[in-house]
């Protein structure tokens, strides 16, 4: 189908009108006479429509479209379809309408005999007002008429409405109110048709004419207008000075509900080409599915949001409202973001996705629940006996493994059958010697290499306390892991292998020794007990026992611990003297004090974790593994419990990813038995309902509800260097420890460096790089965004509150955290 | 790349046009450096248009464009590398001939199907003239593979010499071992990782076009990587990891995140491997600045007062810059930094351009992006310089040796 049209098509092309789908199509359909006529036309419609809901543009177009560009009827069609917003039934004229109707259908009937002989386009577009009653042919011939008229009036200039209102008067030979009325609606016509593009002729005051007659007809009601037409067509016809008295009438019901009218073009309607129902709904492509079509129309027939739009727009700006409104108005500082448009057609570029989302967090629960079994706290302390998390250090090959594989033999936690059974496996690869650090080390890279790679954590009692061994790795590329066994010990082995040159090697030449009594130290360990081990490779000297004494004393001292703090103990983890039931050999008569249990069960007494404090203290748990059931219905976390108690039936959050749980059991020790509670110190596993795996990690943090752990990205430290190669600036990338959690991060800026002695002395303002043995304010800030970490301040807790940072395998400085920043 | 033509304007104007080709993902990281804002472009791209208003059918018809360069957008662990610009007048080609003044177009460069472009360039330095002499080279490519990596973490990386690229890190959380668990789980747990970290160089290696491929990690985690590697090659009989396995660098570092990388790069143990690339010779010269920096030498200095004064002064041996100073949005900081270079090459010094896209150029960034080395020590450089003075804070030592031990008991208790 072609788009536009002659005016020789014009006559037939009322046939042809298609279903449009939108406005834009439809706009695209009329011709530029008619789109002209159309914009005038279709404010006015919409404002009459105000009242009534369903309704879009291209129906209201449409429907002034069908009616000939006659606005009355139009909107009598319009009404008829669509509801009012508000139906107020006026019951009181229904004697009067019923009346009215009769005479208009009196009327209607008559008029097909009159229209038949149209001269003059004015009335001929007047006549069409009920176009429903004439033919098809007639219409076209108006259509064309008009269109004539159209042009013709492009050319005339404005005395072309007093013509026509002279001839309207001519015809209706009266001087009634009424006919002014028409008169004004005439001359309105007649200067619409001024105004189409290309007759410039139009003047402003048309203009503001037009303007004024349109306000005017917008303060009627449409029923009104539709019967002043109907009634001025009538007058025409009849030419009967008796109509008056039908125009009357219909004038005295001008109030009366749409109902009216409809009634009156009830027969008409019939009369039309196209069928309505077609040509008024949404096109839908599909037919077949009925339920569906009855949706989507049902979808099209609420006020789409643009409608509500305008409509609220339209409220908005309601005379006496507007003083309101503005005086309730203020200026907000909102800046617009003035971004130059882009041409469209941009969207073939496939960008990249997005970053990976940052932390995932979960709803976190307010309210603590209640213990299932809930025991009391106090008398269940009483019963405790002194308990002790220590973890055992030394350099690489110093016998950490095997002295606490001896130890846990001696102690009994270890059977001798488990012993037998790792010694012939160990004399199967060649390594016999390392049959008892194979309790510990289990892993087959472990065993295979000989080198102890993570931490593990076993539990003995003696008749005195009970213990948690931590045994951390020596070797340096595992120091990470040796931090987080720190971390979670309260007393340190420092295993010395006092074999010739061996403890040399493991001290002065960058061995661990070093580096890990500093973690232990930086990370808040208060007591070490040297465990002089490999005694019987020496004969058990005196005088290499008291050589490497002093030499290691100096260096406690340096790094800040005294003599009270520690504790020497000569023993063999090998063949077991000075361990715990192995006495020592009759060649050793310089050493009188406690064997290493003997001294360790002193120092828990001395710093038992066990004490009446914990009740009034949060529970606060950090995480070291966690781990799931097949099925993810529950969740294991395993750590330690570092304040307060916990029981099963409490419901604890876990930081960051804020996801609060019920712990349902909780269970102890090696062989994982279910106990009633958790208190300070303990290690234990915690057995959560509904959690979500996934987003919980080594190395975060859990809490009872109601106590927050802030996260964080960014943060304040005061930040000690140890021996550096290479001096710390900012963008220097470190790696960060916390406990179980490693995290890259660098320095973000260097504060100001303060007195190594007293942190809280300022020593210099300004700090451009930071050399070995500095204390300085330091911003750090984490390599990854997506990552945060649940942190304390130092003065928060004492012992979380500290980080060590690294470079390049090598531990350069340990700081406690003032404040976190973001 | 490939340079079609070049055209340059009269002599000390400074004025180029070229005629280029992108053809490998380095030519973005060279483009990225050489086109900057205000230069401009001519392309041909396909632009979608409507037939009319109210028609939902659209035409593409391929444009030659021409446009002034606005921003950039650059995601180079993608290679992606879009320009958003408004077009201009045309005086050279017949570009733009439907297309109206002052429109946004965006300039996509793709390496997957190139078109020839033009580039007009009002300051065609010496640095840019080195860099597309550079990336026209192919002999001149050292394109890397690494892999770092520790106990359940590996990160799968592209190194080349203007970028490390981190394609994929692949995590999972390895369970603790414990006495009572079943050491069965472990293991499993710990095969799937190197089985994910496998796949994952598999998909994101081309191991054909790769001069190396170094694996580091703490420990023996990145022999066990070699061996599994060589171990699922075979049974997948992936013939292009098998044919290359020369190619692979076990080495060892101190971590499994990105900085493992630097560490290995920098290691003279496996400098014979890896030399010649652009890379490891800037890993090397920070390394350097950071050596006289700890030594207290006054050699090294940073910070743009001071690289100023030295520069003027003649006394910088390598200048270390970021190549943000070089392609910055302000016109003035490039004509400064080109000035700079030059400055410091006429003293018979270094200039090393360091790509901000690799971690020491993004430690060198934190660093103001200027750093240098001086042939003398000059120790007092940055006198006169800033404006708040350092001050020595009032030496109050005697204030009582006891409180001093105070003060020690709270910080480490």
């Amino acid at each position: 189908m072609s788009k536009f049209y002659d005016e020789d098509d014009v006559a037939d092309y009322d046939d042809e009108v298609p279903n449009f789908q939108d406005e834009d199509e439809f706009d695209d359909y009329l011709n530029d006479d008619e789109f002209e006529l159309m914009k005038q036309l279709f404010p006015q419609a919409k404002k009459e429509l105000q009242d009534y809901q369903g309704w879009d543009n291209l129906s209201v177009k449409v429907s002034i479209f069908d009616n000939n560009f006659e606005l009355g009827p139009a909107m009598v069609e319009l009404k008829r379809r669509f509801k009012k917003k508000e139906p107020k039934p006026e019951k009181k004229l229904s004697a009067l309408e019923a009346l009215a109707r009769k005479r208009a259908e009196s009327k209607l009937n008559k008029t097909p005999l009159v229209s038949t002989v149209p001269k003059v386009p004015l009335l001929d577009r007047l006549k069409s007002g009920d176009k429903q009653t004439s033919t098809a042919t007639k219409t076209s011939i108006n259509l064309a008429g008009r269109l004539q008229s159209l042009k013709k009036e492009g050319t005339t200039t404005c005395n072309d409405s007093g013509d026509q209102t002279k001839k309207i008067n001519g015809t209706t030979r009266t001087k009634s109110s009424l006919q002014s009325k028409t008169h004004t609606l005439a001359s309105r016509l007649a200067n619409l048709r001024k105004h189409k593009p290309g007759t410039e002729i139009a003047s402003t005051s048309d203009k503001e004419e037009v303007k004024k007659d349109a306000i005017h007809d917008n303060t009627r009601t449409s029923d009104n207008k539709y019967h002043r037409d109907d009634s001025w067509s009538i007058l025409n016809q009849l030419k009967n000075s008796s109509c008056f008295c039908n125009v009357n009438s219909i004038m005295a019901i001008e109030k009366t509900p749409v109902s009216a009218g409809i009634a009156d073009k009830q027969v008409s309607n019939s009369t039309f080409k196209r069928k309505h129902d077609d040509m008024f709904s949404i096109f839908y492509p599909n037919t077949n599915y009925r339920a569906v079509k009855k949706q989507a129309v049902a979808n099209f027939s609420k006020p789409s949001p643009d409608d509500v739009v305008v409509n609220k727009q339209k409220a908005a700006f309601e005379v006496d409202k507007v003083n309101e409104k503005v005086a309730d108005l203020s200026l907000n500082d909102e800046k617009t973001n003035e971004e130059p448009e882009y041409v469209t057609s941009e969207d073939d570029d496939n960008e990249p996705s997005a970053e990976e989302p940052l932390v995932k967090t979960h709803k976190k629960a307010e309210i603590p629940t209640k213990p299932k079994n809930p025991i009391d706290i106090a008398s269940y302390l009483k019963t405790k006996k002194p308990h002790l998390n220590f973890v055992v250090l030394g350099h690489v090959d110093a016998g950490k493994s095997t002295l606490m594989g001896r130890l846990l033999y001696e102690v009994g936690a270890v059977d001798s059958k488990l012993i037998r059974k790792l010694e012939k496996e160990s004399e199967i690869i060649g390594k016999s010697s390392f049959h008892l650090a194979w309790v510990m080390d289990q892993t087959a890279e472990e065993r295979n290499r000989g080198v102890t790679v993570d931490i593990c954590t076993s539990d003995f009692e003696t008749t005195k306390s009970t213990f948690t061994i931590v045994d951390a790795p020596g070797h340096r590329d595992f120091v990470p892991n040796a931090i987080t066994g720190i971390s979670q010990a309260d007393v340190a082995v420092l295993s010395v292998d006092c074999g010739t040159d061996a403890f040399e090697s493991g001290f002065n030449l960058d061995g661990q020794t070093k580096e890990h009594t500093l973690l232990a130290r930086s990370l808040g360990i208060k007591h070490i007990i040297v465990a002089m081990n490999k005694m019987d490779t020496v004969s058990w000297q005196e005088s290499r026992f008291r050589d490497i004494q002093s030499e290691l004393t100096v260096f406690f001292e340096e790094i800040g611990y005294k003599s009270k703090d520690l504790s020497w103990v000569p023993c063999s983890g090998l063949t077991g003297e000075g361990i715990f039931k192995t006495a020592y050999p009759s060649s050793q008569t310089w050493y009188q004090g406690p064997n290493l249990v003997g001294e360790l069960e002193n120092i828990a007494a001395k710093h038992s974790t066990i004490g009446e404090d914990v009740t009034k203290e949060p529970f606060v748990f950090s995480i070291l593994d966690v781990t799931s059931n097949s099925k993810k219905t529950n969740t294991i976390i395993s750590g330690k419990v570092e304040s307060g108690t916990v029981q099963p039936g409490e419901s604890i959050t876990v930081f960051p990813s804020e996801q609060s749980c019920v712990v349902d059991s909780i269970l102890h020790g090696n062989d994982s038995q279910k106990g009633d509670i958790a208190v300070r110190g303990d290690f234990v596993q915690l057995k959560l309902l509904t959690a979500f795996v996934e987003d919980i990690q080594c190395g975060d943090l859990a809490s009872i509800v109601g106590v927050d752990i802030p996260s964080s990205q960014e943060f304040t430290s005061t930040l000690l260097t140890f021996k550096l190669d290479r001096p710390l600036l900012p963008g220097t990338p470190l790696i960060l420890f916390r406990g179980a959690t490693e995290q890259p991060c660098r320095i973000k800026k260097l504060c100001y460096s303060v007195d190594k002695r007293k942190l809280s002395k300022v020593l210099k303002k300004k700090v451009k790089h930071l050399g070995s043995q500095q204390a300085a304010v330091v911003e750090i800030e984490l390599v990854q965004k997506t990552r945060r970490i649940p942190m304390f301040t130092c003065e928060q807790n004492k012992k979380l509150g500290r980080v060590v940072i690294r470079k390049e395998g090598k531990t350069v400085g340990a700081a406690l955290i003032k404040s976190l920043d973001y | 790349m490939k340079l079609l033509k070049r055209v340059e304007g009269s002599k000390g104007s400074g004025k180029a046009i070229l005629t280029l080709q992108a053809q490998d993902k380095e030519d973005l990281f060279t483009l990225y450096n050489i086109i900057n804002k205000d230069d401009e472009v001519i392309f041909k791209r396909s632009l979608k248009t409507k037939v009319s208003d109210g028609d939902k059918k659209s035409v593409s018809r391929l444009e030659k464009l021409r446009v002034k360069i606005i921003s950039c957008d650059f995601k180079p662990q993608d290679f992606y590398l879009k320009y958003k610009g408004v077009t201009v007048e045309d005086d050279y080609s017949n570009a733009n001939q439907d297309i109206p003044i002052g429109k946004f177009y965006s300039f996509n460069v793709d390496i997957d199907y190139p078109y020839p472009f033009t580039l007009i360039k009002d300051d065609y330095t010496p640095y840019v003239d080195k860099l597309v002499k550079e990336a026209c080279d192919i002999s001149g490519r050292s394109d890397m593979a690494a892999v770092v990596l520790q106990e359940g973490i590996s990160h799968i990386c592209l190194i080349n010499s203007f970028s490390t690229v981190l394609k994929h890190k692949v995590e999972y959380s390895i369970p603790k071992k414990k006495r009572a668990t079943d050491i069965m789980k472990f293991d499993d747990k710990l095969e799937k990782f190197y089985r994910a970290t496998y796949d994952s160089m598999v998909r994101h290696f081309n191991f054909d076009t790769l001069k190396c491929v170094i694996l580091c990690s703490p420990g023996f985690y990145s022999k066990t990587l070699f061996d599994k590697v060589m171990k699922y090659a075979q049974e997948g009989k992936n013939k292009s990891v098998l044919d290359n396995s020369s190619k692979f660098l076990v080495a060892h570092c101190s971590t499994g995140y990105l900085q493992g990388i630097d560490e290995v790069l920098k290691d003279p143990a496996y400098k014979h491997n890896l030399e010649n690339t652009t890379n490891s010779k800037h890993v090397m010269i920070m390394d350097d600045f950071l050596d006289h920096l700890n030594k207290d030498d006054c050699k090294a200095w940073y910070g743009e007062k001071e690289i100023t004064k030295a520069a003027e002064l003649g006394y910088i041996d390598t200048l270390l810059i970021s190549d943000n100073w070089m392609h910055s949005d302000d016109v003035n900081v490039r004509r400064k930094s080109t000035q700079l270079i030059k400055e410091v090459e006429q003293a018979g010094g270094k200039a090393a351009i360091i790509s901000s896209l690799n971690s020491v150029g993004e430690e060198l960034d934190r660093l103001t992006g200027l750093a240098c080395i001086l042939k003398y020590p000059i120790p007092d450089l940055d006198e006169g310089l800033d404006d708040d003075e350092e001050e020595e804070a009032d030496e109050d030592g005697n204030e009582g040796e006891d409180k001093q031990e105070d003060d020690e008991e709270e910080y480490y208790l």
